[in-house]
């Protein structure tokens, strides 16, 4: 397996990630991914101080069905008018863990060992509705 | 880590709890150095441009979106202040703060209108605003602030069994009134849970300055900002402000019909037993609504004398037909069944009566006169109704 960059923080990802085995969903701002969709926000802002959300901030947030996509952007507008795109991604892509919030048990993260535009091949557009019309 | 709007009109703001997050905080509360805060929802990204809304919100509306009493975007489309901020910022916090009125918030930028604010974390949001205007417009349910000016208690404190019984004679007011306003007047027998439901009222807090107790209507109003405990509190606010005057609560009583007159002669003698003037402040969702109103031991202590000679007299008198099922002059007891509902009422024969109801025929159909007499312990302060039998009249087949 690749090993992580060096500038990921001791302990990221944490050590109960594991491999992605499930189809996982990313919203993204185009109706076809594209390379930009994938950068993670260390990736777009490197020279940030993230504090405790260093390691968050070197994954991409995802779900693991639909159904919680939809609950998302019904609940956040600017979700609602981003579209939904779906991978199965291969085991040797990077890893995946839970990372709750208050409202949504099921947000998880994604740290990728691929390149943002490998990512960008691997998902593909889901039609959704209600979720990317607007 | 991402950036709150820096150098505005918002304040300094810090991150509080987060609900959604998608990349960044998607849903969140932040505060600010004064102590202001505001439930903040993202509307539009492009990974270079942000864009919020953020909404001033009291502790009492967080808790109403909490219990889920409000959806989310009931909060946004209905600000306590009437208007929230639209927000446009960069990642590194340089932001344009506009203020925007509720109206012009496009449909896209709210949240669905079934969706509300979740959380699997039990947050500690507070007691709320102590003034029941404030109070009601936050959380949109009806809020009666009841203060009470005892002499000789320690503020803010009060026995327990005073404030209980006042309590209790309060709720028990509150639902004679919601029989009379929603037009389902009884004199007896138990009120339909669906006006005992909508006239109830929950404890919510007490307060210095006296001692005051926080009453809220425990559901809130509908979209039209009505419900049936505003009614209530209307006619109850209507009632005490006729204080002593005779003509006044006479024309009430009798107007209001139903056990309102014995419900509100409890209530003002529980109340003139910690001799103390009482303030209402009624705050209301609906702007048309709401009055503060005080009145002095003496008015009160008038009031409870003119309501139990007013309650003597109306003395709720019902007349029936019944089936009589025993009759004994001895001891001057009688038993009936009411035809219509199957009731049965059981008491004494009055003795203006006993001469004219003694060769009545038992399994009889009579038009029955039953006269409310309610008696009271005088160590508990317990009430208790009888029903006196003051005629009884061969019913027409």
């Amino acid at each position: 397996m690749k090993k992580w960059p060096e500038h990921f923080p001791q302990q990221c990802p944490p050590p109960d990630a594991t491999p992605p085995s499930m189809e996982v969903f990313r919203f993204i701002n185009r109706t076809s991914p594209k390379e930009k969709d994938f950068f993670s926000y260390y990736v777009l802002k490197p020279d940030e101080e993230w504090g405790n959300k260093a390691c968050n901030a070197r994954g991409l947030s995802v779900y693991t069905s639909e159904a919680d996509c939809v609950a998302a952007a019904a609940a956040v507008p600017a979700l609602k008018k981003k579209h939904i795109s779906v991978a199965i991604l291969p085991e040797n892509s990077g890893v995946i863990a839970s990372t709750p919030s208050m409202t949504i048990k099921n947000h998880k993260t994604f740290w990728s060992l691929l390149e943002a535009k490998q990512l960008a091949e691997l998902f593909s557009p889901r039609v959704s509705i209600g979720v990317g019309n607007v | 880590m991402f950036n709150l709007p820096k150098n505005t009109v918002l304040g300094q703001l810090r991150l509080e709890e987060t609900f959604y997050y998608f990349d960044i905080p998607r849903l969140f509360t932040c505060k600010n150095n004064a102590g202001s805060r505001f439930l903040v929802i993202s509307t539009f990204d492009d990974y270079e441009t942000y864009e919020w809304l953020y909404l001033p919100i009291s502790k009492d509306r967080f808790s109403s979106l909490f219990s889920k009493s409000i959806p989310l975007r009931y909060a946004f489309t209905n600000p306590e202040d009437g208007y929230l901020f639209f927000v446009s910022s960069e990642f590194s916090g340089n932001a344009e703060v506009k203020y925007i009125l509720p109206e012009q918030i496009k449909s896209e930028d709210l949240p669905d209108s079934d969706v509300y604010l979740e959380s699997e974390k039990k947050l500690p949001v507070g007691l709320g605003v102590v003034d029941a205007q404030e109070a009601a417009i936050g959380t949109r349910r009806e809020t009666c602030n009841l203060h009470f000016y005892p002499l000789d208690t320690r503020l803010p404190e009060l026995d327990a069994m005073d404030l209980g019984t006042i309590l209790v004679s309060f709720q028990e007011l509150a639902n004679a009134l919601g029989q009379y306003c929603k037009g389902e007047v009884t004199l007896k027998g138990a009120i339909s849970t669906d006006i005992i439901e909508a006239t109830k009222f929950r404890a919510t807090q007490i307060f210095e300055g006296s001692f005051g107790i926080q009453l809220k209507s425990k559901l809130i109003a509908d979209l039209f900002d009505s419900s049936l405990a505003s009614d209530v509190l209307l006619e109850l606010v209507n009632l005490l402000d006729s204080r002593d005057n005779e003509d006044n609560i006479s024309n009430k009583l009798h107007s209001l019909k139903g056990r309102v007159a014995s419900k509100y002669r409890r209530f003002l003698k529980e109340v003139t037993k910690i001799d103390s003037p009482l303030k209402i402040q009624w705050g209301s969702p609906n702007s048309e609504r709401g009055k503060v109103l005080s009145i002095s031991r003496q008015e009160l202590k008038n009031a409870y004398a003119l309501v139990s000679k007013i309650d003597i007299d109306m003395s709720e008198s019902v007349v029936f037909r019944a089936e009589l099922l025993g009759l004994d002059v001895e001891t001057k007891r009688y038993r009936v069944k009411h035809i219509g509902d199957d009731e049965h009422y059981i008491g004494k024969i009055s003795e203006e009566s006993l001469q004219q109801v003694a060769h009545s025929e038992i399994n009889g159909i009579y038009e029955v006169t039953l006269k409310k007499v309610i008696e009271t312990n005088s160590s508990s302060g317990a009430e208790l109704t009888k029903w006196v039998l003051v005629n009884l009249n061969v019913a027409n087949k």
